[in-house]
């Protein structure tokens, strides 16, 4: 019997040994296909070496009715066809990396280029590519995540960029990073968060590195400036960047004789309107409403237009106490509870999904059961689907408080310190800051651009004008709103982490009802400033840096020196 | 020397368990005791020192420690229900019944579906607005409502009527129109509990009392534990109860009910014994994965337990000195409840 027993353990652990080496088969590398299939149709010619003028003889091969730009309709299938045609036509979509529809002189010269790894010029049997690098990026799974990595992959076939998911918190990254198990790429999406990354020690700081490979962080939107630099270092590159405005209905505006809202309105006018939308049921339950505006609207709406902040200049204290902060909140409150056009907490707990990013007010704008709703581009990539084809909508700025702005944010890519493919993870994040990248983020609306200039000059046609959706006039909307909004700047003397739970608290109360915007804001910034007191206790080096501000002049998160750390 | 040479193979069989249970058990938990009497920072910065029982005076210090202590202890209360809705299942299962074995199949459902996917379909079950529970009880509530409006209006109608004494009462009236504008609970989203404990502080506070996030959580709790493991091991308990002692009670002319309190209950001592000793544990350790999928801790952390408030030290905000610390209260009352349970539990197992 222990024989037996001996048997089974040992089969157990052969078992093990293949489970440890075995790897998931790999779609073949392209050029390989390609290189051979060239060099093979050149004979003899092409064993000594195919040189740029040879390939491009190819090329005008493959362009029939020679316009330079060699398109899928040129390389349909021919009977008895040579193999590197066959591969061409298979290859199609990673070489055509601007999705154009075509291969155009440029994409030809790069694809050569990427056949040619030895870089001397000619293409030979040495130039056969070693397999691709792969690099983990830890971001959220959907669709357009998807077709950002084929871009990436389709420029750098020396890499393969593979998606491990999260759903935008960072505990999972950290102790990965930590346990030495890490992504090389991973998201970060907020200041508080890459203050976090940085201060465990995850975060490389890439200051010079993404330099010299030419990103210039002067031409990224000031508004997600705190996702990728702290202390004056750069640490990653946003792939996006976004600041909310109004989608309007517009079937519900017409249905009820309301003209659709203008570009310079306040909140007073947009009250208006939207109680006239509000409907409810006979027991009092929503239909529809007029606004949603969002649980944290107080935070990334109100306040900032109402002239307050999340801290003070310096990040010595935070100001939420402020009268601006709770003037704005205490206006939140008030959308909810006296104008009744706002959801409530049970409402909002009604809306609620699983994972994703404001997805309850995006489900109900596509569902039509709110005339209007505050959000970003990115909800581009829901309403462009057939399911909500029927839909008519529009976007008009966010109503003007007593200031005109929003707080601004996005998606940024940092790199893991620890990374073993740290050149390849760099090269990920600085292709972020190209024209491929940024003219893919506009195309597929995955919010704006993180580079300022696809937006203008020769590049503002197509964003403001996309052919392929004509019904999207309002992209200059998204444009003014992204030139108002402003960073949310993190405090380096505290864990953002905590501040999210501590503001999570105070946001279920206020929109309870069990406290008012008033009563919240002065806790928030009370318990915000006690753990900047304790994080002071904590951090000698902090403690240096905090009291060197307020020997400037900064204030200091205690009200009196009997509560200094 | 047949022994011994079982013996050693049997110390290689155990090898690989003893192995993963040093590298993966009993090293971290030795690692996180060392770790509790330290200032443990993920933030870099912070230096990393010896400070002896500093996180535990800090953390028996904090409000949010007893806060969470309470909610804890709370989700707690549905423990007795669960166990008694195990033992009368099990009881009603081990009938010969036709069936009777896709009966204890789709009991014991819930403990094999994967756990996520049944806090997401109750989240949905609890939403306040179009919630099936919510539907439900606004159908109940119809009648209701009706009538208490029917009753207000006969009764300020007719102030010397039969319905005068209500329009005369002070009290009434209001209840009345309480009672007809009586909506069914919010469930996750509210912060009401049955014992009115306060939200953000410890205390109570009349206007919290009624049905919130906590209790719905105990409902669903109570649902899954019913027909789940307990139910197995009572299941297991009443068949191996010898059937002589119910002819001799059947003899002696003992019903339904006597032979139950009389036989099978005093039987199943051991297995309640166990029973009530895992629940404790589990209800100790548990509301991780309820508060992580269902409501972050929420609302206004009214659903944050001890064992969600570790990872929110630890893995949010990094101090995993004190997270350590707490893990190790929670392991010592963990175990002192343990040891009570033992000392004065057994009394009453006497088989």
């Amino acid at each position: 019997m222990k024989h037996v027993f001996l048997i089974i353990a040992l089969g157990l652990a052969a078992l093990s040994l293949v489970a440890w080496r075995w790897r998931p088969p790999q779609a073949p590398d392209y050029r390989l296909a390609m290189i051979e299939a060239v060099l093979d149709a050149a004979g003899a010619e092409g064993q000594r070496g195919l040189a740029w003028s040879q390939f491009q003889s190819f090329m005008r091969e493959a362009d029939a009715n020679g316009d330079g730009v060699i398109t899928l309709m040129e390389l349909a299938h021919r009977p008895g066809e040579p193999l590197w045609r066959t591969r061409l036509r298979v290859a199609f979509d990673r070489i055509d990396a601007n999705a154009d529809g075509g291969i155009d002189a440029a994409e030809q010269r790069r694809l050569f280029d990427s056949l040619d790894a030895t870089g001397d010029g000619v293409l030979t049997p040495h130039d056969r590519p070693a397999p691709p690098t792969t690099l983990l990026w830890a971001t959220d799974d959907n669709p357009v995540r998807r077709e950002q990595m084929d871009l990436f992959n389709a420029y750098h076939p020396e890499y393969r960029v593979v998606l491990d998911p999260i759903v935008g918190t960072m505990e999972k990254v950290i102790v990965q990073c930590i346990a030495g198990v890490g992504p090389d790429i991973f998201d970060c999406y907020s200041g508080a968060q890459l203050a976090a990354f940085v201060r465990s020690g995850i975060a490389y700081d890439a200051t010079e590195a993404l330099a010299a490979r030419g990103v210039d962080v002067n031409e990224v939107w000031p508004a997600v400036h705190p996702l990728i630099l702290l202390d004056d270092r750069l640490y990653g590159h946003p792939g996006n960047t976004s600041a909310d405005a109004v989608w309007y209905n517009k079937r519900l505006f017409d249905e009820a004789r309301m003209p659709y809202p203008p570009d310079d309105w306040t909140w007073d006018e947009c009250i208006a309107i939207a109680k006239r939308l509000t409907r409810r049921d006979a027991r009092g339950r929503p239909v529809q409403f007029g606004l949603m505006t969002g649980r944290f609207a107080w935070r990334t709406t109100f306040v900032p237009q109402w002239g307050g902040s999340l801290y003070n200049e310096e990040g010595t204290r935070c100001a939420l106490d402020a009268p601006e902060a709770r003037a704005g909140a205490e206006f939140h409150c008030d959308l909810i509870y006296r104008h009744g056009v706002c959801p409530s907490a049970t409402e909002e707990i009604a809306m609620a999904n699983q994972g994703g990013w404001g997805l309850g007010e995006q489900n109900w704008f596509a569902t039509e059961r709110t005339a209007m709703a505050v959000g970003g581009r990115w909800w581009l990539c829901t309403l462009r689907r057939p399911a909500f084809k029927h839909l008519r909508y529009g976007v008009a700025p966010l109503p003007r408080g007593p200031l005109r702005r929003g707080v601004g944010g996005g998606r940024a890519s940092l790199v893991n310190r620890n990374s073993p493919h740290l050149e390849g993870a760099l090269a990920f994040v600085a292709f972020m800051h190209g024209k491929e990248w940024n003219q893919l983020m506009n195309r597929q609306a995955d919010a704006l651009a993180p580079v300022l200039k696809y937006h203008y000059g020769d590049y503002a046609d197509a964003f403001l004008r996309d052919p392929r959706h004509p019904d999207e006039d309002f992209n200059a909307v998204w444009l003014e709103t992204l030139e108002n909004a402003i960073p949310e700047r993190p405090s380096p003397f505290v864990i953002g982490q905590r501040v999210e739970r501590i503001i999570l608290n105070e946001s279920d109360l206020m929109a309870g009802g069990l406290k008012t915007g008033d009563q919240a804001m002065r806790d928030v910034a009370r318990d915000i400033n006690e753990a900047i007191v304790e994080m002071l206790r904590l951090d000698p080096e902090l403690r240096a840096r905090y009291d060197a501000l307020l020997a400037q002049g900064a204030a200091p998160a205690w009200n009196s020196e009997a509560d200094a750390p | 020397m047949k022994q011994r040479s079982d013996l050693r193979v049997a110390l290689f069989f155990l090898i690989p368990n003893f192995v993963g249970f040093s590298v993966f058990m009993l090293g971290p938990v030795m690692f996180s005791l060392g770790a509790s009497f330290t200032n443990w920072n993920l933030v870099k910065s912070v230096p990393f020192r010896f400070v002896g029982l500093e996180n535990f005076g800090t953390l028996f210090q904090s409000q949010d420690f007893w806060l969470y202590s309470i909610n804890t202890l709370y989700f707690m209360l549905g423990m007795p229900v669960a166990i008694a809705g195990s033992l009368f299942l099990a009881v009603l299962l081990s009938q010969r019944l036709r069936g009777v074995v896709l009966y204890r199949t789709l009991f014991y459902l819930p403990s094999f579906t994967a756990g996520v996917a049944l806090l997401i379909l109750w989240k949905a079950l609890y939403n306040p607005s179009f919630g099936p529970i919510n539907e439900l009880l606004n159908v109940l509530l119809e009648p209701v409502r009706a009538f208490a409006d029917a009753v207000s209006a006969a009764a300020l109608l007719r102030e010397r009527g039969p319905f005068g004494w209500i329009a005369a009462s002070g009290e009434a009236l209001p209840f009345l129109a309480g009672l007809a504008e009586a909506q069914p609970p919010e469930w996750l989203a509210s912060t009401r509990n049955l014992f009115a404990l306060r939200p953000n502080a410890v205390g109570v506070d009349a206007a919290q009392w009624g049905l919130g996030a906590r209790d719905a959580i105990i409902f669903m709790g109570v649902w899954t534990a019913v027909g789940g493991g307990n139910m197995l091991l009572y299941l297991a308990g009443i068949s191996n109860i010898a059937p002589e002692l119910y002819e001799a009670a059947e003899i002696d002319g003992a019903g339904r009910w006597a032979k139950f309190r009389h036989v099978t209950w005093p039987q199943l001592a051991p297995t309640t014994f166990f029973i009530v000793i895992m629940s404790f544990i589990a209800g100790l350790q548990g509301g991780f994965e309820q508060a992580r999928v269902m409501t972050l801790g929420g609302p206004a952390g009214t659903t944050t337990t001890l064992a969600y408030y570790i990872y929110i030290k630890a893995f949010e905000e990094f101090q995993i000195g004190y997270a350590s610390a707490v893990a190790w209260v929670l392991f010592s009352i963990v175990f002192a409840i343990t040891l009570v349970n033992w000392r004065f539990g057994s009394r009453y197992v006497n088989y």
